[in-house]
């Protein structure tokens, strides 16, 4: 190429960028073609006016524009633009040179410079030109390769002059050898008289691309040469071959879809165009072709939905807009379709038509599915909600696709709060969800087995605790792929609380059993020993392997031992609820262990008599201390006899003196009678007699208080209750003489006995006298008299009474009268009666007082009578 | 009117009690007379009798003291030794302000009891001998007519005749007449007599 003043060519497409350059503008611009290619022409030229030559459809040139160099130092360019128009697009090719031009020699100057310039152009605009252009000599080695061959090809023009053409076009040389290379060019130059054909071509890399080549022949200059032109065609092979895949694809899709598409003018005759699948839709035939659309719409759409087509027809008209409407038609055969249309109806501008287009959707079996779909769907919520467990489905991350109610309520959340969100998040507490979480990845991804029963704690909404035996399963899809987990729960939360809350109750049974302060034992129906705690060993000095299946009656002392329980039996019968007894137990080194011992029967499940549970509680310790309580309380009883004693002291005194009165004054008298020698011998006597007499009388009020007063044991013998009132009688005159009172006794004939102890009931009687004496003594009252009486009430006991006729007890005293240390003497203890009352209980007797209707108190001691024995 | 020996009257329910003390009394030369209760007593007695009581203070029924009330009330005016236990010093001193004149305590001595008795009955004498003179004197006073009655009066005031007369309004002589009517009727040997005669019958008037 003949070097140039620097002449650059642009090709521009519609939109202004650039498509193809010349060498020219790298050495005008500076700019490398690649960083032009597809850029905006503003790139490099800009208008100083801000028009741009370019806005103007008409070819035309424009001087002055301002060319950019990537160094940002500018060049005033001529541009020269020409419009081209061809079926690949319109385009535009501008040719800019500098402004200042060099001014020739003359015409042959001249000549040459137009020559050159001429050339110049030609060269640019091979460059510039999209095509690649070959030109060849007569035979066929290339001349010339322009800019857009180096690229289609991957020669650069250096490497591929002086080559074949043909090498370019294998295809076309196949079978033919060098030499006849210009016949092919001849015959392709022929050929292409015809327009442009197509052709593979080859690349410098080996690969074929297919090309559109025309190939021309010109003799310039007295040498031929061809120029062939080559199009890349491969984007429209692509786009076509991808537009008839696309067209296939929609045609098989439709037939897929039951979707068909038309096209229709209406009112028109020409046929408009229906896809097969509309045909095979409304059931008729493609060959037959379509009627017009009025007619067509009659025959197919079903007399019922006809209003309703109309409107939505109508309405799309007026408003515009997609026509969407579903309806059924009618085949030739009868059978009735639902379908959907979605069209567009817009008018044709200056006609009086429309044009309809749109697809027609049979939705026949879809309607059928989706009803049938529904149903099944209604049906199975019904099932899901109805059914008692959680059903719980989840994806492969444990993403919740499905929940049903019982789900929802036991996790306390709406479906749309859980719906999509993963389910260990929610539900498993964070120190468990990893363990769970690969758990359920592992069995997922077959590494681990799913156990048919799993049991996991999930935390609710408000934060509960809820224990749940999970079922699941794999959910496959329809190539049998896991694609998640299905899972049904059982809150067993309840159960598992109640074993829980049994296991703890077993326990502290348990512990209760082993460590209860007195001894258990529990024993089978035989009397067998089945267990025993540990104070139960420890109370009979034995370890507890000795004990267990030993026979608890065995551990009984001898003498308590039984051969027939009547409790027992009962117990067992289940007439009573629990037997109490009384038994010496043995130890095992001999000694007695006093025990009170309680059984009860315990039954199974079933109500039938299990075993016995039998407590032991050790009274040893209490019995001692119960004798001990006696033996105080005896002493004590003889410190109240005292003290009775020491209240009748007075009395004693009175008593005694009057004996020792007599005697002295007998005594004097016989003195006196011997100082006046007047005494008789015979008188002596019966005077020392009398004196004796008293001297006895003073002796046996002694003799009577010692025993009275006498420390002894209790000693309860059948008594002559008689016998008894007679001592009374005469230890208590002392007293009730002494204070100016008589006392009466008024007794039954026939008494029984009693069994008492003769000294304690004398105490008793006189404790009574002596209340009696005490209430009566600081009286004005004339006449004062305690009657002691005696009767038999029934068959079995017996009464004593002592009344006086005093003031009687104030009310406000009676409730306290017997209670210990309530007394209403000045210096009196209080125990008296409350001794008394003890005393009388514990012969089995009863202590009470009323009022004597005469004025005054009596107090009744009832006692026991001795069965009197036969024989 | 008798004269009768002066009885000690023994009121004690113990019987030795009373029967040793009757022979006690006795065997002194007294005479005593046993009550076993004062009800007794009270229905036996014969008002003509004198004589003292041995009384029991402390006894069923009536007790000593109330006999001695009843005695009061009854204007007997037998002089009473009580009989007391050790614990009876407070009723003994009650007893005694309400006039009785002594009392021993049991069991005693023989002397004391028999000095006490005599004393008792010599007093019981005296005061029987009293009243017998003062019922006689009070018959005579009786006896008298009521002038010679108001004569009398005045005649033991130590008024004169004459001035008796002018006080009664009659003659001098009259009274003279009346006068020795009284003296007669009195059987006053003397003024001094029928002066302490007066006081006698007046004791109790």
């Amino acid at each position: 190429m003949p070097e140039s003043t620097a002449t650059a060519v642009l090709s521009l497409d519609d939109g202004n960028q650039i498509v193809g350059l010349s060498h020219g503008l790298e050495s005008l611009l500076g700019w490398p073609a690649d960083e032009l290619l597809g850029e905006p022409v503003g790139k490099i030229l800009a208008d100083p006016t801000g028009n741009h030559p370019l806005n103007d459809p008409q070819s035309g040139h424009a001087n002055g524009l301002t060319g950019l160099r990537p160094d940002g130092v500018t060049l005033s360019l001529d541009v020269e633009a020409r419009h081209w128009e061809t079926d690949q697009g319109n385009f535009l090719t501008l040719t800019m040179s500098p402004t200042a031009s060099a001014s020739g020699d003359g015409p042959a100057a001249d000549a040459l410079a137009k020559a050159r310039s001429a050339e110049e152009r030609f060269d640019a605009l091979l460059d510039a030109s999209p095509d690649g252009i070959v030109v060849t000599d007569r035979a066929g080695a290339v001349e010339i390769f322009n800019a857009a061959a180096e690229r289609l090809f991957g020669f650069r023009e250096e490497e591929f002059i002086g080559h074949p053409l043909l090498e370019l076009l294998p295809s076309l040389t196949r079978d033919v050898d060098e030499g006849a290379f210009t016949h092919v060019l001849e015959r392709l130059e022929r050929d292409f008289a015809n327009g442009p054909r197509e052709c593979q071509a080859t690349r410098k890399d080996g690969s074929s691309f297919p090309v559109e080549l025309s190939v021309g022949q010109t003799s310039g200059a007295g040498s031929d040469c061809f120029i062939a032109v080559f199009r890349d065609v491969t984007r429209r092979h692509t786009a076509a071959a991808a537009l008839a895949r696309s067209e296939a694809n929609l045609r098989m899709s439709q037939a897929l879809a039951h979707l068909g598409s038309f096209e229709a003018v209406y009112p028109s005759d020409d046929d408009g165009y229906f896809s097969d699948e509309i045909f095979r839709i409304t059931g008729r035939d493609p060959a037959a072709g379509m009627p017009p659309l009025d007619q067509l719409m009659d025959e197919l759409i079903h007399p019922a939905d006809r209003d309703d087509v109309a409107q939505a027809i109508t309405a799309s008209i007026q408003q515009g807009g997609l026509l969407q409407m579903a309806y059924r038609i009618r085949r030739p055969d009868g059978a009735i379709r639902h379908v959907k249309t979605a069209a567009r109806i817009s008018p044709i501008l200056t006609t009086d038509t429309w044009r309809v287009s749109g697809t027609v959707l049979d939705v026949t079996d879809t309607h059928k599915i989706e009803a049938a779909l529904r149903l099944e769907r209604d049906r199975a919520e019904t099932y899901l909600n109805l059914v008692g467990v959680m059903i719980v489905a989840l994806d492969k991350q444990g993403n919740i696709k499905l929940i049903n109610r019982e789900g929802l309520e036991t996790l306390g959340y709406a479906e749309d709060q859980v719906i999509g969100r993963n389910f260990f998040q929610l539900f498993v507490r964070p120190e468990q969800r990893e363990a769970t979480l690969e758990r359920f990845r592992d069995s997922l991804e077959g590494h681990q087995a799913i156990s048919p029963l799993q049991v996991g704690w999930l935390m609710t909404r408000d934060g509960d605790r809820r224990l749940v035996e999970w079922r699941n399963q794999f959910l496959r899809d329809a190539s049998g792929t896991v694609v998640g987990m299905l899972g049904a729960g059982q809150d067993v939360t309840g159960q598992h609380r109640t074993s829980a809350q049994l296991k703890e109750a077993e326990e502290e049974l348990r512990l209760t059993f082993r460590h209860a302060p007195i001894g258990m034992a529990t024993v089978d129906l035989a009397g067998n020993i089945l267990s025993v705690n540990q104070s139960l060993c420890a109370m009979l000095d034995c370890a507890e392997e000795e004990l267990l299946g030993a026979l608890l009656e065995d551990l009984v002392h001898p003498e308590d031992q039984l051969e027939q329980d009547a409790l027992r039996d009962r117990l067992l019968a289940g007439e009573i609820e629990y037997l109490r007894d009384e038994k010496r137990y043995v130890r095992s080194d001999g000694t007695i262990v006093y025990g009170v011992v309680r059984c009860s029967l315990v039954h199974d499940s079933r109500d039938r008599p299990l075993m016995i549970v039998a407590q032991i509680v050790d009274r040893t310790e209490q019995m001692l201390a119960e004798t001990e309580v006696r033996q105080h309380r005896e002493r004590l009883v003889h410190v109240s006899r005292l003290g009775t004693m020491g209240e009748m002291a007075a009395g004693i005194a009175h008593e005694l003196n009057q004996p020792l009165t007599a005697i002295s004054n007998y005594a004097q008298a016989c003195q006196r009678l011997l100082d006046r020698s007047a005494l008789e011998p015979d008188e002596l006597k019966t005077i020392l007699s009398k004196i004796n007499a008293q001297a006895k009388r003073a002796g046996q009020v002694i003799h009577g208080l010692r025993s009275f007063v006498k420390e002894r044991n209790v000693e309860r013998r059948p008594i002559d209750v008689k016998q008894l009132l007679a001592d009374v009688m005469m230890l208590a005159e002392m007293d009730t003489r002494s204070h100016g009172m008589g006392l009466t006794l008024e007794a039954e004939t026939v008494l029984p006995r009693v069994q008492a102890d003769p000294i304690q009931l004398q105490q008793v009687l006189l404790n009574l006298i002596r209340n009696a004496v005490d209430a009566m003594k600081d009286t004005a009252q004339r006449e004062k008299v305690i009657v002691m009486s005696a009767r038999a009430t029934s068959d079995d006991e017996v009464e004593l009474t002592v009344i006086d006729n005093g003031p009687g007890v104030a009310l406000e005293h009676r409730p306290q009268l017997l209670n210990p240390f309530f007394t209403t003497k000045e210096d009196g203890l209080g125990i008296g009666l409350s001794f008394s009352r003890s005393i009388v209980e514990a012969h089995g007797g009863r202590l009470h007082f009323d009022d004597n209707p005469d004025g005054g108190t009596a107090f009744h001691v009832t006692l026991p009578t001795v069965p009197e024995q036969d024989g | 009117m008798s004269y009768t020996d002066p009885i000690a009257f023994i009121v004690d329910d113990d019987e030795a009690v009373r029967d040793s003390l009757a022979l006690l009394l006795k065997a002194s030369g007294l005479a005593s007379r046993c009550y076993s209760s004062a009800e007794d007593f009270l229905a036996n007695f014969d008002q003509s009798e004198y004589g003292c009581l041995v009384l029991d203070i402390r006894m069923p029924g009536m007790g000593g003291l109330e006999l001695q009330s009843v005695l009061q009330q009854r204007n007997i005016a037998l002089p009473i030794i009580f009989i007391t236990a050790h614990g009876d010093i407070p009723m003994a001193v009650e007893a005694v302000r309400h006039g009785a004149v002594d009392f021993i305590q049991k069991p005693f001595d023989d002397q004391t009891l028999v000095t006490k008795v005599s004393e008792a009955l010599n007093a019981s004498t005296h005061q029987h001998e009293e009243e017998l003179e003062r019922n006689e004197v009070r018959r005579r006073v009786e006896s008298l007519t009521a002038r010679e009655r108001q004569v009398m009066t005045q005649v033991v005031q130590g008024k004169a005749n004459k001035v008796i007369a002018s006080d009664l309004g009659v003659s001098q002589r009259t009274v003279e007449i009346h006068r020795s009517r009284v003296m007669e009727k009195m059987q006053a040997a003397s003024l001094a007599q029928l002066v302490r005669m007066v006081l006698i019958a007046e004791a109790d008037i």
